[in-house]
């Protein structure tokens, strides 16, 4: 990049917070995906709002392609320049708690605090998060996952983590900062997202957020830790019985976490359990009785679809290990159960009754091809979050190659199936084929509104060519 | 012009357009008022006149003949009311527009004109002759005095003669002997009200009014719903006098079955396997809260073997004939295109065997199986009475 | 309107589904609030998306612009025309329920089928929604509650706002394409998560923006079991600030499904047999007596504490709002009032302000010589408060003083940091001027990218 830009941009952040050292640019090529993304022109670390403004402004001005990031830990590749000549805003600086507002229940922090400074803050005063995203709860930015809309096996009974943002604070790429939900009125605090001006602004940063601008700051809902809770665990012969059993569950709102671990996984662990199909829950209540009751109804569904209880000790580990984890340790890297790190996840959402068929769909194919994979899903209310992982050896290029082309031939069938794909960026970028062209065109229009000399990373673009 | 609307005009004002009255209620295919799915437009349903009332009575709109179709496309069956939450007479309201509307000299449906000159030629909706009132009972010798009178009216008079006839039939069976005003009968008044005719039907029943009293009659018992109604609330507001008692036929048949003195036939295998409905007449139940749901069904389910099944909207809830507020006369194909609905719904019970109180409803009815034969005609229309009639002991 | 262009209008949707009549536009110039507006030019009543389409086709060609309504029941005057010339587009013909997913839990429904017509057609399946909304049920459809962005009802407490229960939407923009959002935008897949389908999450735009940036025609709603057990509650407290503790530590334990209060003015103009005092009612649901009863007793606890009366014959609030099969109640109930007029002033705030918004508003109204009352729903972290503000619709100077003490009241609500869920009508002028400018910039510039005719006419606007 231009010297005279790097300049530049120190006088915005200060010099120790620009980069265009060729290794720290090289490290920012890759995040926890397959992926092997381009190389930045330069990384940037705004302190604050007004910072970041600025660097917006003048991205526009000498027209430079942007990509926030903060942990870098998405799994899809949402997190690395997809072309040339990038700018890599990097997030972490801006990692405070602003506020926790006990009587309006919302913690606001800056975008790139991580969960568990979050967590850690607000558990001593008996308060909790709902989400706390699954994996990398020690680096992940609340930012990134609220961008990215993301879930966690908490979800079964709190859905996703974008219904618990009461407000946001975002620099569109105009350099423009708003905020959004009540947060929007002069002296009203972001208490919540649905108010405040017409349309809920709010979620329109949800999901692939880097489109629409920078979010800088986020209020979070925040909930009393509940006062009884327990965990189990049962294991099933029969997918189809499992899956029928878990939309009981929810069909009867009894899960707060809910996940289902395939055989597959399980004979990774070396836990002392059988090498069978599991689901995992915890149920919660304002009181022990309460929560007995809700797992005697659990039990009774379960066992009259022929689901076998597990050692209630091991599903109370696994709880304290995933939910519970004041450390929040577990990333998914714990899930990879596999020497040599690589993985393709294949991500699709379906209602509850086409568990089995996912599962079918993708596995399929990558028997088809001599691959190795295994499957789990989050439940969400009334939809099952797939995941389909293909693990592989990083140090094996063919296999890597392997791998990302039969995820890709996986995410075709898995889309001809009609069934919805989760995410549309990164490696998912061939779902835009399947996407409604005036939805898309829509989602564009808004974009080209927001972002007129289009600075924006976006994920229809790959190496520069739009879909 | 002191319009009639305005003595209701703090109700009027009460209406806080919350929609209720033209709102979707019940089951489908309808809404709470039955004509919305025929009309659909606001200015066609209860808020909407509403609305043009507060505009008359504010003189930002005038009764001009632009009104008349939205004034008398109205069915006058309380549905509105049954769902509105606050204090708005809507029957009593519409009427007073429609009597604005004649007051206004406003062009009026041609039917509504021929109903008020058959009335005033002939005492009857029909025109036919006065004479004719009776011939029905010609066989009958009832006497023209006596504690229990028997209006029949106009309907029950000339095209239904069956429902007078197993009146009669019933009442004797029971040990009653009542009298008629015969020939001296008149209609009873209330097309005139439904017309907004109100001054020429306070003529018809007044002079009703004294020859009932004439008779000595300590009860007069109406087989028409219409005639009920109109007897029992609109006759005492204009004759204060007219103290007598007032019952419809299912009230005092009701009072025969409880005092056991209706005796039937043993049920036929058939009779035991047939199933009934009954269809609540507007004008017997939900109007003016008159609520006559029981003793219908007392009587019915007082015939041995019977097996009556509810009609899906049943009571405060049934839907009107089609033939209310002289829609009957003024779009004869709507009224029965709602009746065939009714009778529809009325499949959904099984029954073969569909019973009301109402002659008016009787024939809406019966023209409704004509339209629809492929699915109705299996449907056996009956008034209650002759229901009755068919299963008494011969004497 | 140009006979012509109503010739167009009718070659689309029939002849007998366009009305030019006087009388039919006056009288859609009036909606449930104390407004009395102007006349719209032609009224439009479409039967598909297509027809939709090709309607906004007429209006952008011609330069209508254009409201949409279905049954006209917010009291804030959401669905008048508050400008001349306009077409409105009635959606109640499209009134079907289209799908019942019960695998997904998802209901899908075109836009003016109303509430009433989707529960009795989902309870006998043993399925609910979430929020059916407080009132007007039989007539409001179910698009225009997320469009107005007044989705609350006393189930709010569990299911939060009407826009937490939708899974996905089809809409026709105001340049006639029709689009999906959520999941169903995905070609083949089924509408049952919004949460999938496109890159950034655009049903939330349609929430609470008055259809300026679309006319929703499919709506499509989580379904919810029928609970196995419910009980309720009802408690008596002296003062707010005890009642507004005792909902927050119910919120905060996540104890109640259903959640309502009524302000002891409120209370006093039922003529329920009950104490004239400040009331929380609750529902209590659950999968079995035990884990309902362990819930009630932590609920009942938790009232206690803070000085709440139990109330143990609740028959007349339970009919009135929980249990009418009917569904008959509307805000018609709450004005309780004879001479039928209100200004109902729509106040968001955090749970712990009760106290302060309930005395706020009684002192703007007795400025005024009124006397306001009102209730409040519970949904999630936030208090709705309903506060109206009554008056003699025949008397225009005690019409005036309500309509000016219910719009101090809002001024003051807002100078206060407190938010209105509906910004539309007579609610949006306190609101829009208290706006983040360069909020209010963003959605400018996303009205002007979905509307560039500006055919669809903005909340904001008069």
């Amino acid at each position: 990049m231009d010297k005279k830009i790097i300049k530049q941009l120190a006088e915005i952040v200060g010099v120790e917070h620009v980069s265009d050292d060729p290794i720290e640019l090289m490290v920012h090529s890759r995040d926890a995906s397959p992926i092997f993304g381009e190389i930045p022109s330069v990384v940037i670390r705004p302190g604050n709002t007004s910072e970041v403004s600025a660097i917006l402004k003048f991205a526009n001005e000498n027209k430079i392609c942007v990509l926030p990031r903060a942990a870098g830990s998405v799994t899809w590749g949402a997190s690395v320049p997809n072309k040339k000549g990038l700018m890599v805003i990097q997030m972490s600086r801006m990692n405070r708690v602003l506020d926790v507002d006990e009587d309006a229940m919302v913690a606001t922090v800056e975008a790139g605090c991580t969960w568990s400074r979050l967590e850690r803050t607000i558990n001593p005063r008996g308060w909790k998060v709902a989400i706390m995203p699954h994996g990398a709860g020690m680096i992940a930015g609340v930012g990134a996952n609220v961008a990215l809309n993301g879930y966690s096996m908490a979800s079964g009974g709190n859905g996703m983590q974008g219904d618990h943002v009461t407000g946001l604070e975002v620099v569109l790429p105009t350099g423009s900062v708003v905020r959004t939900g009540s947060w929007a009125m002069k002296g009203c605090k972001p208490f919540n997202s649905k108010i405040g001006s017409p349309g809920e602004i709010t979620r329109l940063f949800l999901r692939s957020g880097n489109i629409y601008g920078v979010i800088t700051k986020v209020a979070l809902r925040i909930y009393a830790i509940p006062p009884a809770k327990d965990y189990l665990m049962h294991s099933f012969k029969s997918i189809s019985a499992l899956v029928r059993a878990a939309y009981k569950i929810q069909k009867y709102e009894l899960s707060s976490g809910f996940q289902m671990i395939t055989k597959e996984i399980v004979g990774t662990t070396g836990w002392p359990i059988p090498i069978e199909n599991m689901i995992w829950g915890s149920v919660e209540g304002c009181s022990p009785g309460v929560v007995d009751e809700k797992m005697k109804m659990w039990r009774q569904i379960v066992e009259s679809e022929g689901g076998t209880e597990v050692d209630q000790t091991v599903a109370r580990i696994f709880g304290a290990e995933l939910e519970d984890n004041r450390i929040h340790r577990y990333t998914w890297a714990n899930e990879a159960y596999f020497p040599g790190g690589g993985r393709f996840q294949i991500l699709g959402s379906v209602p509850i009754n086409r568990i089995e068929e996912f599962l079918e769909i993708t596995y399929g194919i990558a028997i088809k091809h001599g691959l190795h994979c295994f499957g789990l899903c989050q439940f969400e209310r009334n939809s099952a979050h797939m995941f389909t992982v293909m693990p592989y050896y990083e140090k094996d290029p063919e296999q890597r190659q392997k791998t990302l082309d039969v995820g890709t031939e996986a995410i075709k069938a898995i889309a001809d199936a009609g069934i919805c794909l989760s995410v549309l960026d990164g490696v998912y970028s061939p779902s835009y084929d399947y996407l409604d062209p005036q939805t898309f065109k829509l989602t564009k229009s808004i974009q080209k509104t927001l972002d007129p000399n289009n600075i924006m990373q976006v994920p229809w673009e790959i190496g520069g060519k739009t879909r | 012009m002191t319009l009639n609307i305005k003595q209701y005009e703090e109700n009027i004002c009460y209406c806080s357009r919350c929609g209720n009255c033209y709102g979707e209620a019940a089951l489908e295919p309808s809404s709470t008022c039955f004509l919305r799915d025929y009309y659909g437009w606001e200015s066609f349903g209860p808020r909407g006149r509403l609305n043009m009332c507060r505009h008359l009575m504010d003189g930002t709109l005038q009764y001009t003949n632009e009104l008349v179709e939205r004034i008398y496309s109205d069915l006058l069956c309380g549905a509105c009311s049954s769902f509105c939450v606050l204090p708005i007479p809507h029957f009593d309201i519409f009427r007073a527009m429609r009597k604005d509307a004649v007051e206004a000299g406003l062009k009026l449906p041609k039917e509504i004109e021929r109903i008020v000159a058959s009335l005033d030629k002939a005492g009857n909706v029909f025109g036919a002759p006065k004479d004719n009132r009776a011939k029905w009972a010609t066989e009958l010798a009832l006497p023209d005095k006596g504690d229990l009178v028997y209006f029949p009216g106009c309907y029950s008079s000339y095209t239904d003669q069956e429902t007078a006839i197993s009146t009669i039939k019933v009442l004797r069976a029971a040990g009653l002997d009542p009298a008629i005003l015969g020939t001296e009968e008149s209609c009873c008044g209330n097309p005139l009200l439904l017309s907004g005719h109100a001054n020429k039907a306070e003529a018809f029943i007044k002079e009703n009014a004294r020859k009932l009293m004439a008779t000595g009659a300590k009860t007069v018992v109406a087989s028409c719903a219409e005639c009920f109604r109109t007897l029992k609330v609109e006759y005492p507001k204009i004759v204060p006098d007219f103290k007598v008692n007032v019952l419809h036929t299912s009230q005092l048949m009701a009072q025969l079955v409880q005092e056991n003195r209706l005796h039937y036939k043993w049920p036929t295998a058939e009779g035991r396997a047939a199933i009934v409905t009954y269809h609540d007449p507007c004008q017997l139940g939900r109007l003016e809260g008159l609520g006559v749901y029981d003793q219908p069904r007392k009587v019915i389910q007082s015939v041995p073997g019977t097996n009556f099944i509810e009609m899906p909207r049943n009571q405060k809830l049934a839907r009107c004939c089609g033939a209310g507020g002289l829609v009957k006369n003024t779009n004869d194909g709507m009224a029965t295109n709602i009746a065939v609905e009714v009778l529809h719904e009325a499949n959904s019970t099984g029954a073969m065997t569909f019973i009301t109180s109402c002659p008016r409803c009787k024939k809406n009815f019966k023209d409704g199986v004509k339209k629809d034969p492929m699915r109705l005609l299996h449907l056996k229309i009956v008034d209650l009475n002759e229901f009755i009639a068919m299963h008494l002991v011969d004497a | 309107m140009n006979k012509k262009i109503i010739k167009q209008l009718a070659e689309i949707v029939g002849v007998q589904h366009v009305s030019d009549d006087p009388i039919e536009l006056m009288v859609h110039s009036r909606d449930a609030s104390p407004l009395f507006e102007e006349f719209p030019v032609v009224v439009v009543r479409p039967g598909t998306a297509q027809e939709v389409s090709e309607v906004l086709g007429v209006a952008n060609k011609n330069n209508i612009r254009v409201i949409t309504k279905t049954g006209a029941t917010t009291p804030w005057g959401a669905s008048v025309p508050r400008q001349k010339g306009l077409m409105i587009i009635q959606m109640g013909r499209m009134n079907r329920v289209l799908d019942i997913d019960e695998n997904a839990m998802v209901v899908t429904v075109e836009a003016g089928c109303t509430w009433t017509r989707l529960e009795r057609t989902i309870n006998p399946r043993g399925w609910r929604v979430g929020v059916m909304p407080h009132s007007c049920g039989m007539s409001s459809g179910v698009a225009g509650n997320i469009t107005a962005g007044s989705g609350t009802s006393q189930y709010s407490a569990k299911f939060g706002l009407q826009i937490d229960n939708i899974m996905g939407l089809e809409v026709v923009l105001p340049n006639g394409s029709i689009i999906k959002t959520g999941s169903g935008a995905i070609d083949g897949a089924k509408q049952f998560d919004k949460n999938s389908g496109t890159p950034a999450d655009i049903t939330g735009l349609f929430w609470g923006s008055a259809g300026m940036f679309g006319i929703l025609t499919q709506v499509t709603l989580r379904m919810y079991a029928m609970p196995v057990v419910t009980q309720y509650q009802l408690h008596a407290f002296e003062t707010p600030s005890a009642a507004q503790r005792m909902i927050y530590r119910v919120q905060k334990n996540d104890i109640a499904s259903g959640l309502f209060f009524f302000s002891r003015e409120s209370v006093a103009t039922t003529g329920w047999p009950l104490p004239i005092a400040h009331l929380v009612t609750g529902s209590i649901e659950g999968s079995n007596q035990t884990e309902v009863d362990g819930k009630a007793e932590t609920y009942r606890t938790i009232a206690r504490d803070e000085g709440g009366q139990e109330i143990k014959d609740i028959g007349a609030v339970l009919g009135a709002i929980y249990t009418d099969k009917l569904m008959r109640y509307t805000f018609g109930n709450e004005t309780y009032f004879p001479g039928g007029g209100r200004f109902c002033l729509n106040t968001a705030f955090p749970i712990m302000r009760l106290e302060e918004y309930l005395s706020r508003t009684a002192v703007m109204g007795k400025k005024h010589g009124i006397n306001p009352f009102g209730v409040v729903f519970i949904a999630k972290n936030t208090l709705y408060g309903l506060q109206y503000f009554p008056y003699y619709e025949r008397e225009p100077e005690q019409r005036r003083k309500a309509l000016a003490a219910g719009a101090e009241a809002m001024e003051a609500n807002a100078a206060a940091g407190m938010g209105s869920w509906c910004m539309a009508g007579i609610l949006a002028p306190a609101f829009y001027s208290r706006m983040n400018k360069n909020t209010f910039a963003f959605i400018e510039s996303i009205k002007k990218a979905v509307d560039p005719n500006n055919i669809m006419v903005a909340p904001w606007e008069n």
